[in-house]
Order: structure tokens, then C-alpha cells, then sequence
């Protein structure tokens, strides 16, 4: 079928293509990669010829009917999106989409670039000069999708629906040890921020480092098969952020447990957490919404993480949710100095 | 069938072969999730080790993982069950990877041969090797499937994708990319499969 598909980029598909920009040179050839913690089975053909060091197309394949429905609200958002004068830059091209016996294909446009995730595994771009400048243009390029998405606002989460949350985790996990006063001071903030509207914009949904490919032509994001629209709780920073903390080589090469990663990322003081802190709280001061505020949102998303629900979110095999729930007991139990939620006194 | 079940890259190896509803395949795994995905897309599976001297005509065999000291088949016999025209998939541990110094894949128990030797045996049962591919992380779970045939995708697959992280890995490699561009790809990797096409009758 792979040899089919490749004959049908030679043959059939190939005018539609290079009207679209993408000189295809035969023979090619087919990098085949399944996500193998994914629930949705969906693969990709990385496609290449004998002249480019990158690949020129992407096939994205979907062969169920589950697949199929993420594939469509990919090829929708990427359509939609690209046209966008100020996200054409940061994502891959639709090219076309396809049909073949019970396939369905949408052609992408490959993109050049190393992803973040390959620079951390290698020790690569891990200084705080490095550091510094990757969050900087991850930022740059949530915040832009986040102002070409933006449409209305949505209220910050009201002390009900904490509650409801908090409820929600309790009668899931059972046994879960409150700090005391956690409790109250979720409340209190959301009560204190009854007033503040959120800004309701789109999430890509998957935004982590391994979707974010570097090029000396800038930041690129792939994967758009979690988009969804009106997300008014941050997740794709938070998922960044947090995802980051947890990849990052703390121990050089020795690996460091997931909990103890995001312990170093946001509970410890050291310079990546301080960095950490200060590129949140920068990014949410452009929202105007300050630290107090950030710090029950980051809670709450810890929360939506740790439930059977977010396999939306984050749909891998096994799933994850458990996981997040010992990111969320260690944050709730940490000193919460980074997002500083009460005020300092001086 | 549980779409949250583990266990499918396997099964998609089914797409490296040219498949059609109503055919009749030969099968050597022990991997469900394949034998059950071939049912679902219409096509009749039949275990190898069930064959015996049944006189059949395949029209395509699909060994993900051949291990000669395992099997209670011979490679050629098996062959001999192939329609001409049909379609092998083969999967087997490399021998002849370069020094076992390239920590792509884990390491298999033994070798199943070299590509020469397993070329040689197909050519003998009339087939042509159309493609290879480097697997990895194994041929249980092929989660990266690289074309050999020329090396931009092996330079691309050492160069630019998040392999593991390790001190070994970040050493070796700058050679696996030097070695690509001495054209000895097929040499890196631990787990290579072959596609191949029976062209015609047995060569004696």
C-alpha cells in the first residue's frame, strides 16, 4: 500500500502538488512512523526524494473511522489557519487531500527543522543562553496563534466550579492528602478574580516540545489534530511548560523520575525554575492576568489532567492521567514560591 | 477490538504489502492485533507452522520477525507456497551491523543472518528484495520504519529525529551520519526488513 501511495505522488497527485509548490522528484522514498503510545493509530509517511535533506511532503494516514475525524479537523484547522498572514509561518501547509481504498491522506508540507524534544535528548540548546531564547520564541508563537485565534472572552473560573473540580478529583483518587489551607486559597482566588474575563482563543492541543520544529528560519508547529476552539485555560502553555520541566536533562544523562523533573522545574530554586516562573508569568502579564490568578489556573490544569477526561488531551497508551495526578499532589504540596500566590509583603 | 490496545505497530506492517479484501495470506507472528487487523480488512489469514504439507497458493507471506533457530519451518519451503507475482514481508536480526556500536534498537538474543544472506536465500526461491527498511525500536514494535535504499532518510532519522537520550547515542551519532554518507546505512541498524516480489518459478 506504501508503494501505492508513493506511485499515486508520482503519477495522479503530482500536478495538484507542485501547483502547490513542491517540486516532486522521483524516486522517493517512505519514512514510516506510528506513534506507538498513541491511542488513535494514525501514521505518518515522511516522503523523500534523492535531492532534499528534509523530507518534501508529509502524508498523514488515517485508516479507521476514529482517525479519519481528527485527520478532517486537522486539515480544517491547517486551511484555516494558514491563511492567517501571521501563523503562515509557524505551521505546516495542507497541501491536499486524498482518498485511496479505505485510506484517507492529507498531504502536508514537510518542514525543515529539529524539533526541541531532539535538542533536549541531545544536550543541545539545555544552557541558560539557550533556554532563554527557545522560551522566548515558543511564546512569540503561542501568543501570536493565541491573538489570530482570539474571539470573545470567558469567565475566570468561579469559586463553584473549583469546588466542582476539587470534588471531581476527590471522588476519582479518594485518598488525597490537602495541605493545609490549599483548599481555601483556591477558593479565595477564584473568588478574588469573580470580576476578570479571560480571553477566549483556540489551543493547539498537543503543544509540547516534540511538535515544535527549530530552523534557522524560525519556529514551526506540527500536529494540529487536537485543535479546538474557545480554550480559555491556558493548556498549551501549561502543557509546554510542564512537559519541558519534565524532559529536561536535570541529571545529565541519567534519567530523573517525572515527579522529581517537575519538582525542579517549578517548585525548586534554581535558575531553569526561576526562568520557568519569570517566561509564565511575562506571558500572562501580556494577558494581563497576574501571578495570583496564573497560579490557580496552573492548579486547575493540573486537576483537568489528572482526570479519566483528559485523555482528550493527552491521548497515549496507557493512559497518562495518573501521572499528572503526582504532578498535581507534588505541586499542591510544594512551596509554591514560583507563582508567588499571595502577595509579598515588604 | 480495543483501539487503546498496545501491540499495533506490528500490524502495521501490513501496509508495506500490496493487500487486497479476499486474499490469502501467510502468516508467521504471534502478534493478535496483526492477525485480527488482516481479518478486519477481509483478507484470510494462515499460521505457517499450521501450513504442514498442505498445497496452497499464497498470494502474500508476512514474517515480521524470522528467528531460524525458533522457526519449525525452512525459509524456502515456505517460499515454495507463494503464488508468482506474490508479495513477502521479511523481518530479521541483522548480523552484520557495524560492530553493534549504534544503539538503534534494542539487541536481539541472536542474528537471524545478514541482508546478503537473506537476499540470497529469497533470490534462490525466485524472489526480488523491492525495499529495505531499518526498524526501530525492534521488529515487535517498529515504531520508525527507514528506507535504505538511498541515505537521505537514514541521515534525516540520525540527524534530526529524537531518538533516545544517552551518552552513547550522542557519540555514535555523528558516525552512523558518516557512515550514511559512505552509503553503508543498511550496516546500522539491528532489525532490517525486506519486502520482496516472487518474479516467477524456482531457480534451481
Amino acid at each position: 500500500m506504501i508503494a501505492e501511495l508513493l506511485a499515486k505522488v508520482e503519477t495522479e497527485w503530482r500536478a495538484d502538488l507542485e501547483q502547490e509548490g513542491v517540486t516532486i522528484r522521483p524516486p522517493l522514498s517512505a519514512m514510516k512512523i506510528g506513534d506507538l503510545d498513541s491511542m488513535n493509530r494514525k501514521f505518518n509517511l515522511l516522503i523523500f526524494d534523492q535531492h532534499e535533506k528534509y523530507p518534501v511532503l508529509v502524508l498523514r494516514v488515517a485508516h479507521t473511522e476514529e482517525q479519519r475525524a481528527l485527520l478532517i479537523n486537522e486539515c480544517v484547522v491547517l486551511g484555516d489557519l494558514t491563511r492567517r498572514a501571521a501563523l503562515s509561518d509557524s505551521m505546516p501547509r495542507l497541501l491536499g487531500i486524498y482518498e485511496h481504498q479505505n485510506l484517507l491522506i492529507a498531504a502536508e508540507q514537510g518542514c525543515a527543522g529539529i524539533s526541541l524534544l531532539a535538542l533536549m535528548f541531545r544536550h543541545q540548546h539545555t544552557s541558560p543562553v539557550w533556554v532563554r531564547r527557545d522560551f522566548r520564541l515558543v511564546c512569540d508563537t503561542l501568543h501570536k496563534f493565541e491573538r489570530a485565534t482570539l474571539d470573545g472572552t470567558l469567565p475566570f473560573p468561579n469559586p463553584e466550579q473549583v469546588r466542582e473540580k476539587i470534588v471531581q478529583i476527590v471522588s476519582h483518587y479518594r485518598s488525597i492528602e490537602w495541605p493545609k489551607g490549599c483548599l481555601e486559597r483556591l477558593v479565595k482566588i477564584a473568588d478574588e478574580n469573580r470580576e476578570m474575563n479571560l480571553p477566549g482563543f483556540s489551543r493547539h492541543g498537543d503543544f509540547w516540545a516534540g511538535n515544535l520544529l527549530l530552523s534557522p528560519h524560525g519556529l514551526r508547529v506540527i500536529d494540529w489534530e487536537g485543535y479546538s476552539q474557545h480554550d480559555g485555560l491556558f493548556h498549551d502553555i501549561f502543557f509546554f511548560m510542564t512537559n519541558y520541566a519534565m524532559f529536561y536533562p536535570w541529571h545529565g544523562w541519567k534519567k530523573c523520575s517525572d515527579e522529581t523533573a517537575f519538582k525542579n522545574g517549578f517548585l525548586e530554586n534554581n535558575w531553569l525554575a526561576l526562568l520557568i516562573k519569570d517566561t509564565i508569568r511575562a506571558f500572562f502579564y501580556k494577558w494581563n492576568i497576574q501571578p495570583r490568578a496564573v497560579y490557580l489556573l496552573l492548579v486547575l490544569f493540573l486537576m483537568e489532567m489528572s482526570l479519566p477526561a483528559s485523555i482528550r488531551n493527552d491521548p497515549r497508551y496507557p493512559p497518562q492521567y495518573d501521572k499528572w495526578f503526582n504532578l498535581f499532589q507534588t505541586f499542591i504540596h510544594g512551596k509554591p514560591l514560583l507563582l508567588e500566590p499571595e502577595p509579598i509583603s515588604i | 477490538m480495543s483501539s487503546i490496545e498496545s501491540g499495533y505497530s506490528q500490524a502495521d506492517l501490513r501496509f508495506f504489502l500490496p493487500l487486497k479484501a479476499g486474499q490469502l495470506v501467510g502468516i508467521f507472528s504471534g502478534s493478535i492485533p496483526l492477525i485480527e487487523t488482516l481479518k478486519a480488512d477481509g483478507l484470510e489469514g494462515i499460521s505457517l507452522s499450521a501450513l504442514e504439507d498442505r498445497v496452497v497458493g499464497l498470494d502474500h507471506i508476512l514474517i515480521p520477525v524470522f528467528d531460524p533457530e525458533h522457526e519449525c519451518f525452512s525459509l524456502t519451503a515456505c517460499f515454495q507456497r507463494l503464488k508468482p507475482g506474490g508479495w513477502v514481508l521479511l523481518g530479521f536480526h541483522n548480523s552484520q551491523v557495524l560492530a553493534d556500536a549504534f544503539p538503534i534498537g534494542r539487541t536481539p538474543t541472536r542474528h537471524s543472518g545478514s541482508l546478503h544472506e537473506i537476499t540470497h536465500v529469497l533470490r534462490r526461491s525466485g524472489l526480488s528484495v523491492m525495499h529495505c527498511y531499518g526498524a526501530y525500536h525492534d521488529l515487535e514494535r517498529p515504531e520508525i520504519m527507514v528506507p535504505l535504499e538511498k541515505g537521505r532518510a537514514t541521515r534525516y532519522f540520525f540527524g534530526e529525529l529524537a531518538l533516545s537520550s544517552s551518552r552513547r547515542a550522542a557519540w555514535t551519532r555523528p558516525l552512523a551520519i558518516a557512515f550514511t554518507a559512505l552509503g553503508l546505512q543498511r550496516m546500522l541498524f539491528r532489525n532490517l526488513v525486506v519486502i520482496a516480489r516472487h518474479e516467477g518459478g524456482i531457480q534451481q
